[in-house]
């Protein structure tokens, strides 16, 4: 009995040892490629940096009004595209190095196939930051000029709706999360529409209708219009 | 070629400013005698005036007017343009021509509709029909005809046809609550940066040698492609440095209003001046203001309607401004230095009744949005959709000002912030040099 275990023992250590020296060069393969890709990236980054300032890209660049937001300038961020870029060429090299070394295959091919979502992912994560900060930021504004005291209420919502929709498109894009996102936003969206039907057929309806009336009447004033001997232009 | 052309104006630094309407200054250029009707070829006018009105205007209330403009401007040859279906010429007498021509609309000259754009479109337009009657000087007039009127017409010409000065611009009676944009940002400013002490520089009439005209339509022709959709006539002057002159007028235009929205009219005007700030950054630079701006003082009392003796109600302007502080200090963190938003936060804490906006402050505070603009710290239509609540702020505390003295000069107030714009102006030449360095 005794030494039907210590058998056991020992065929599962020398297993596990088996396995683990039949994967470290695969592992040494993928942190060499690793090492190399990433001294490759650096050099490539700087090269194209160097480049940019010779071309004088930022101050291009700065006349465009579109890329105000940007807190970096833009070489900088040219720069670090490519370096993530070819990095992460390195890492899908590495894993296909790391499968030759190993027995396990089929890794690199699904690690293939799901590289096209990710940086649809990222792209639509740029975009979706990048409307969502100047969406919230021109219903903030906006709201102040038409002196509504629920402004900043009002542009940070936005800012987090589109937030939240960019999160749910990314997840979506990126099949993380399956049903559970798409049922969440039919539930959430459903929810918002199903509170404003209730609220214009029951609740407020007097309100509603009041609301409307004002409207129909008066065109909404942007300013105060604090007295008619007041000429601003 | 004209004589202007053959011998260039000698430019003068100070800016000449006409007396009061009471006596219109008639040209003094070489005149002819007047034709007399049946007597045979007329003997052709020394002097070319090419007066355009930048609007719709009613057609018989143009011919009347031409009438009385072919009587008063004898030995001038004039040509007065309207608005019309296409271009056409018609000889009304020798020395009078009246030509329509197709108004153009903001639209289609690629640049947001508003009323300035809109005269400014026509006023491009005018300038190219000018260059092509080679007039030897050119009026521009607002589509109402106020100044068409001879004696407003005579002094509005005649520094320009007795070559006295390449641009003269109007100035107009007002009260002290109208045009408070342009007494608040616009006319001080361009003062400050030009050194051209003009209190109208957006005025619609303005009367214009021929190189004045030529330079001012090739900066109309180039406004597009740098995103300016109005005219500044004074900043084109500046930078050709020519002689400005400005006369007062007894007149008022009626106020643009209807659909115009205040945030909506600051971005594109005040826009446009931070635009041209960026365009002759090299120019304003050079300017000391001290050596160019003569205080109106020295001449006749300008024209102003008096202040009314009710109070007129600023809670809603101060409540603008305080819901500004309140919801946009993450936005004007990004333009306005730490000590700037202290200060403003300092304003939103007193009582209504002692609200004030220090003119240092003001000032400050639009040299800062200038910069933000030039340097794109924030998208620039968020920028100017921020100032509106500082401006309306800026308004309240002027109101208020106004309303707590009797003996309320506009005119000695205007002039105190314009010398605040000038003594702010070496801030501004540090931040735009080195805007990076620390700005407490």
């Amino acid at each position: 009995m005794g030494q039907q275990i210590a058998q056991s023992l020992q065929d599962s250590v020398g297993r596990v040892i088996t396995k683990i020296v039949m994967l470290l060069p695969g592992i040494v393969a993928f942190v060499v490629v690793l090492l190399i890709f990433w001294a490759v990236a650096a050099g490539l980054a700087f090269g194209v940096r160097r480049i940019l300032a010779a071309l004088r890209f930022d101050a291009r660049f700065e006349q465009s009004d579109n890329f105000a937001e940007w807190t970096h300038s833009p070489s900088l961020l040219i720069a670090r595209v490519v370096f993530w870029g070819v990095f992460l060429l390195g890492v899908l090299v590495g894993i296909s190095a790391f499968e030759a070394g190993s027995s396990d295959t089929g890794l690199s091919a699904y690690v293939f196939s799901y590289v096209p979502r990710v940086i649809g992912a990222l792209v639509l994560l740029f975009v979706g930051t990048l409307v969502a900060r100047v969406l919230g930021r021109s219903v903030l504004i906006s709201g102040v000029n038409m002196n509504l005291q629920y402004a900043r209420l009002l542009g940070t919502g936005v800012k987090w709706m589109v937030l939240v929709l960019t999160a749910a498109m990314v997840l979506d894009h990126l099949a993380i999360g399956g049903h559970i996102v798409d049922l969440a936003f039919g539930i959430l969206f459903g929810g918002i529409v199903l509170a404003l039907a209730l609220a214009v057929g029951l609740g407020s309806r007097d309100l509603v209708s009041r609301s409307l009336e004002r409207e129909v009447a008066t065109r909404p004033t942007p300013v105060p219009v604090a007295d008619e001997r007041i000429h601003h232009f | 070629m004209s004589r202007m052309e053959a011998e260039p104006m000698e430019t003068e630094p100070e800016l000449l400013t006409h007396p009061a309407a009471a006596e219109p200054v008639l040209p003094t250029a070489p005149v002819a005698e007047p034709a007399s009707p049946g007597a045979g070829p007329a003997t052709a006018p020394a002097a070319t005036l090419f007066a355009g009105i930048t609007g719709v205007a009613d057609i018989d209330l143009v011919r009347a007017h031409a009438a009385s403009l072919a009587a008063a401007m004898q030995g001038t040859h004039v040509t007065l343009a309207y608005a019309g279906a296409d271009t056409t010429r018609t000889a009304i007498t020798p020395e009078l021509d009246l030509l329509s021509y197709p108004l153009p609309t903001a639209e289609a000259t690629g640049t947001p509709a508003s009323p300035w754009a809109q005269t400014a479109a026509a006023q491009a337009a005018l300038l190219a029909l000018a260059s092509d009657s080679s007039a030897q000087s050119v009026v521009l007039l607002h589509p109402d005809l106020a100044a068409l009127e001879p004696s407003a017409l005579l002094q509005l010409t005649a520094p320009v046809l007795t070559r006295e000065a390449d641009l003269v611009m109007a100035s107009y009676a007002q009260g002290p609550f109208d045009g408070l944009l342009n007494h608040s940002i616009l006319a001080p400013l361009t003062r400050a940066l030009y050194g051209k002490h003009v209190r109208f520089p957006l005025a619609p009439d303005f009367a214009l040698s021929s190189r004045m005209a030529a330079r001012l339509r090739m900066r109309a022709h180039s406004g597009g492609s740098t995103g300016t959709s109005v005219l500044w006539p004074t900043t084109v002057a500046a930078a050709m440095d020519a002689t400005v002159a400005e006369v007062r007028l007894g007149l008022q235009h009626p106020t643009p209003s209807g659909d115009l929205d205040l945030a909506t009219v600051i971005a594109q005007l005040v826009g446009s001046t931070f635009g041209e700030m960026e365009l002759h950054a090299p120019l304003w630079q050079r300017v000391r203001a001290a050596q160019h701006s003569v205080p109106f003082s020295q001449f006749a009392a300008p024209v102003a309607a008096p202040l009314s003796s009710e109070t007129v109600d600023t809670a809603p302007m101060i409540k603008s401004f305080v819901l500004g502080s309140r919801s946009l200090q993450d936005v004007w963190g990004m333009i306005l230095p730490p000590v700037t938003l202290l200060d403003l936060k300092r304003i939103t804490l007193l009582p209504a009744e002692r609200f004030r906006l220090p003119d240092e402050l003001w000032v400050r505070i639009i040299y800062d949005f200038a910069l933000g603009y030039r340097l794109r710290t924030i998208n620039r239509t968020h920028l100017l959709g921020a100032l509106t609540p500082l401006y309306l702020g800026w308004v309240a505390s002027y109101i208020q000002e106004a309303s707590a003295d009797p003996a309320f000069q506009a005119e000695a107030r205007a002039e105190r912030l314009a010398r605040a714009f000038e003594d702010g102006k070496p801030y501004l030449v540090r931040r735009w040099r080195w805007p990076d360095r620390f700005n407490p």
